[in-house]
C-alpha cells in the first residue's frame, strides 16, 4: 500500500519541486563538466576554416517561445561568427524572427563590423518554402528593405550576395519540425538541393531526431542540439554565456524525470503485483 | 458552377506544378525568371492571407461571443479584440518597420512572456506524464523508455558524470534506431508528398478547390 | 515594463495549481497581440514587397495584388468561388516548391546513405550498424505497407519496423524533456532576475489566499 502510494501524489507538489530544482542551481552554481559533442564540433571547424571576409547567412527562425533554446545557440553562433570576421546577413522566415534577431543582437560584441558593409538584419519574409527560394535565387524580389527601413540596394554588402551561390556557409535556426514553414527545412530542400551550400542548423532539441538523418547522410554540415549544442559551442568559442550556466538545472531536471518514472513503475508494479497475488 | 469555378482553379494548380518541376530539372532559357517571378508571387499572396483572414477570423470569433454575451466570455473577447486592434495599428501606423522601438517594446512586454510562458507549461506536463503514464507495462513500450532514459542522460551533462557509458549509448541510439526509423518515415513521407503532386496535376485532389 | 512581463508570466503559470481569471487574461493577452503582430508585419510585406514596387514601375505586381485582396470573398456567399484562384496558386507553387527540393535531400541522399558497405574491412563496429541500418530502415518502410497484411516474411520484418519506430519515438521523447525544461528554465531564470522576482511573493499571497477562500466556501 505505501509503495502504491508512490504514484498518488499530488500532481501540484510534483510541479513545486520542479521549480525548486530548475531555481536551485541557478541561484546557486554546481559546475557540471560538459562533454563536446561531434555535431557541436563540426559547425564549429567549419566556420573556423572560413576565410576573413567571406559572405555567410545567418537564418533567424525563431520565436519568444523557442528562444529560450535556440537564443543561446544563435548568440553563440553570431559571436563565432563576428571574431571570424565574416560578413552576415540575416534574414528572417519566421514573424517573430526580427524581433528575436534585435534582442540577440543586444549587447553582442561585433568586433567592429559596421552595420550595411559587415552585417545587415533583413525584415520577415512571409511565404515559407516560397520565402526561402525567392531569397536564395534573386532576392531583390522579395526584400528591398532592411528591417529598419533602409534601401537594400544601396548597400556594400548586398552587393556581395546574388543568389546562394556567393554563400560560403548557411546557417538555419529553426524550431519545430523540418516540414515547418519558417525552419531549416526550406533551407535543406531549396538551398542545399539547388545550390550545394554547406548547410549548419540549429535545432530545438525535440526536433533533432527528425533532423538527425539528414546529419547521417552528409546532406547537413553540422547539428547543434537544443541548450547543450548551445552550451557546447559556448565553450567551443571560449565564452561561456547563459547556456553553460543553465546545464546545471538541465541535468538536475532530467535527473527529477528520470526519478519521477521510477516511482510512477514502483506504484504501478507493486499494485500490479498485488493484483495478481490476488 | 462554371468552368472558371470548379475547373480553373485545378488547373492553375496543375500547370504550375508541372511546369515548375520541368524548369527545375530541364534548363530552359528564361526559366529562372518565370520561377522566381511565381515565388515573389505566392509569398505575397501568403501577406495578404495573413494580414486579412488571420486578424478577420478572430475578430468574427470574438465578436460572435460578445453578440451572444455569452457569461464570463464576452468581456474577455471585448478586451482580446481590442487589444488585437491596438497590436494592429501600433504595427500598421505608428512601428510600420523596425525603425521605432515602440512595436518591439510591446513585443518584448506583452508577446515574449506570453508565448515563451505557455510554451513552459509544457515542462510541467511531461513531469506529470513521465510519473503517471509512462510504465514498463509490455516489451514494445519498455524498448520506448528505455530508449527515452539512454537519451536523457546523455543530454544531460550529469549523465556522463554518473557512467561514461551513457553518452556513447545515447550517441548510437541517435545514430542508428532513431536514423532509421525516422529515415523511413521520411522515405515513406516524400514518396507520399510526390504521390499527392501527381493527383494534384491529374485533378484528382479538389480540397482546396473547394471539392471534397 | 519587465513588471507587465513579470505578472503576466506569473498569470499563466497559475494555471498549473488552478484554472483562473488571471489566466485567461494573460491567454487572451497572448492571442490578441500575437495575432495583431503577425497582421502588422504582414501588412509590411505587402507594402514593401507589392505595392511601393508595383508604384515604381513594376506593372505585374498587380495580379498577386489582386489575388491576395480575393482572399476574402471566401467570407462573401456568392463570390467565395474567386478565393479559390489565390488558393490555387499557393497550393501550386508550394506544392512544386516542396517535392523539387524533397527529392535530393529527403529521398536520393537517403537512399544513398541507407546503402553503405555491409561489410567493412576490419571495422566490425561499422559492419553492424550498416547492416541495423538497412534492416531497420526496410522494416520501417516495411510497417507502413498497409495493403497486405502483416504476416509470414513481410510481418516479421514489419515487427522489426514497428521496434524501430518504438525506439525513435523513444529518443525524440527523451530530447523532448530538454526542450520543455529549458523553455521551463528559461521562465525561471526571469522571474529570479531583477525586477520580475517581486511578483513571486505577490503570486504566491495570492494563490494562498484563493486557497483560503475556496476551502471557507
Amino acid at each position: 500500500m505505501a509503495l502504491e502510494k508512490l504514484s498518488d501524489i499530488d500532481r501540484r507538489y510534483i510541479y513545486l519541486l520542479l521549480l525548486v530544482l530548475l531555481a536551485y542551481p541557478v541561484l546557486f552554481p554546481i559546475g557540471l563538466p560538459i562533454q563536446i559533442t561531434h555535431e557541436a564540433r563540426t559547425i564549429y571547424d567549419d566556420i573556423e576554416a572560413i576565410p576573413e571576409g567571406s559572405l555567410v547567412v545567418m537564418q533567424m527562425d525563431y520565436s519568444a517561445g523557442h528562444a529560450a533554446e535556440l537564443g543561446p545557440q544563435s548568440r553563440a553562433i553570431i559571436q563565432h561568427m563576428f571574431m571570424k570576421r565574416l560578413k552576415i546577413i540575416m534574414p528572417c522566415f519566421e514573424p517573430e524572427g526580427p524581433a528575436q534577431t534585435v534582442i540577440t543582437m543586444d549587447g553582442m560584441d561585433t568586433f567592429d563590423a559596421v552595420y550595411g558593409e559587415d552585417w545587415v538584419q533583413l525584415p520577415y519574409m512571409v511565404g515559407g518554402e516560397s520565402a526561402v527560394a525567392a531569397f536564395a535565387s534573386n532576392w531583390p524580389s522579395i526584400v528591398t528593405t532592411d528591417h529598419f527601413g533602409n534601401p537594400l540596394e544601396d548597400m556594400p554588402i548586398m552587393k556581395l550576395y546574388n543568389d546562394a551561390n556567393d554563400v560560403v556557409y548557411w546557417f538555419a535556426m529553426g524550431g519545430g519540425s523540418p516540414a515547418g514553414g519558417g525552419s531549416y527545412g526550406p533551407a535543406i530542400t531549396q538551398v542545399v538541393a539547388r545550390y550545394g551550400t554547406p548547410l549548419g542548423v540549429g535545432a530545438l532539441a525535440w526536433g533533432a531526431p527528425l533532423v538527425y538523418p539528414y546529419y547521417e547522410s552528409g546532406t547537413i554540415a553540422g547539428l547543434l542540439i537544443g541548450q547543450r549544442g548551445a552550451a557546447e559551442y559556448e565553450l567551443l568559442i571560449n565564452k561561456p554565456m547563459s547556456a553553460v550556466a543553465s546545464t546545471d538545472s538541465i541535468s538536475i531536471s532530467h535527473l527529477y524525470v528520470v526519478l519521477l518514472i521510477a516511482l510512477g513503475n514502483v506504484g504501478y508494479f507493486s499494485r500490479k503485483f498485488r493484483g495478481e497475488r490476488k | 458552377m462554371t468552368y472558371y469555378q470548379k475547373q480553373l482553379p485545378l488547373l492553375i494548380t496543375g500547370i504550375l506544378i508541372v511546369t515548375l518541376i520541368f524548369t527545375y530539372f530541364v534548363d530552359i532559357p528564361g526559366s529562372s525568371l518565370y520561377t522566381d517571378e511565381l515565388t515573389a508571387w505566392a509569398a505575397l499572396v501568403g501577406a495578404f492571407a495573413i494580414a486579412l483572414i488571420g486578424p478577420f477570423n478572430l475578430i468574427r470569433y470574438h465578436a460572435g461571443i460578445i453578440s451572444k454575451r455569452e457569461p464570463d466570455k464576452w468581456l474577455l473577447s471585448v478586451y482580446t479584440i481590442a487589444i488585437t486592434i491596438i497590436t494592429y495599428a501600433v504595427g500598421v501606423f505608428i512601428s510600420p518597420i523596425g525603425a521605432s522601438t515602440t512595436l518591439q517594446d510591446m513585443y518584448n512586454t506583452l508577446l515574449v512572456p506570453c508565448s515563451a510562458t505557455i510554451y513552459s507549461l509544457t515542462g510541467f506536463f511531461i513531469a506529470s506524464a513521465a510519473y503517471r503514464t509512462f510504465q514498463f507495462r509490455n516489451m514494445e513500450t519498455s524498448i520506448m523508455l528505455l530508449a527515452g532514459v539512454l537519451i536523457m542522460m546523455k543530454n544531460a551533462a550529469v549523465g556522463g558524470v554518473i557512467w561514461p557509458g551513457f553518452p556513447i549509448i545515447g550517441d548510437w541510439i541517435m545514430k542508428i534506431p532513431n536514423t532509421g526509423g525516422f529515415r523511413g518515415i521520411m522515405l515513406a513521407t516524400t514518396v507520399g508528398l510526390i504521390a499527392y503532386g501527381v493527383r494534384l496535376i491529374l485533378g484528382f485532389e479538389k480540397v482546396h478547390a473547394g471539392g471534397t | 515594463m519587465n513588471l507587465i512581463a513579470a505578472s503576466l508570466t506569473a498569470m499563466i503559470l497559475s494555471y498549473v495549481y488552478k484554472e483562473n481569471m488571471f489566466f485567461r487574461i494573460a491567454e487572451h493577452t497572448f492571442i490578441g497581440t500575437s495575432s495583431g503582430y503577425f497582421g502588422a508585419l504582414a501588412v509590411g510585406v505587402i507594402l514593401n514587397s507589392g505595392v511601393n514596387p508595383l508604384l515604381k514601375g513594376k506593372v505585374i505586381l498587380i495580379i498577386p495584388i489582386i489575388l491576395g485582396v480575393l482572399l476574402i470573398t471566401r467570407y462573401i456567399p456568392n463570390v467565395r468561388w474567386m478565393s479559390l484562384w489565390p488558393t490555387s496558386l499557393l497550393v501550386g507553387v508550394g506544392t512544386a516548391l516542396a517535392i523539387r527540393g524533397a527529392i535530393r535531400p529527403s529521398l536520393v541522399d537517403q537512399i544513398v546513405a541507407t546503402t553503405k558497405p555491409l561489410f567493412v574491412a576490419n571495422n566490425s563496429y561499422d559492419s553492424i550498424n550498416n547492416i541495423l541500418m538497412l534492416v531497420m530502415v526496410v522494416g520501417t518502410l516495411s510497417y507502413f505497407i498497409f495493403t497486405k497484411e502483416h504476416k509470414g516474411a513481410l510481418g516479421s520484418v514489419a515487427y522489426i519496423g514497428r521496434i524501430t519506430i518504438l525506439a525513435a519515438l523513444g529518443s525524440s521523447f527523451g530530447n523532448t524533456v530538454m526542450t520543455r525544461m529549458t523553455l521551463l528554465l528559461g521562465r525561471v531564470q526571469f522571474m529570479l532576475g531583477d525586477p520580475a522576482w517581486y511578483v513571486i511573493p505577490v503570486a504566491f499571497a495570492v494563490i494562498i489566499l484563493s486557497t483560503i477562500r475556496d476551502r471557507t466556501k
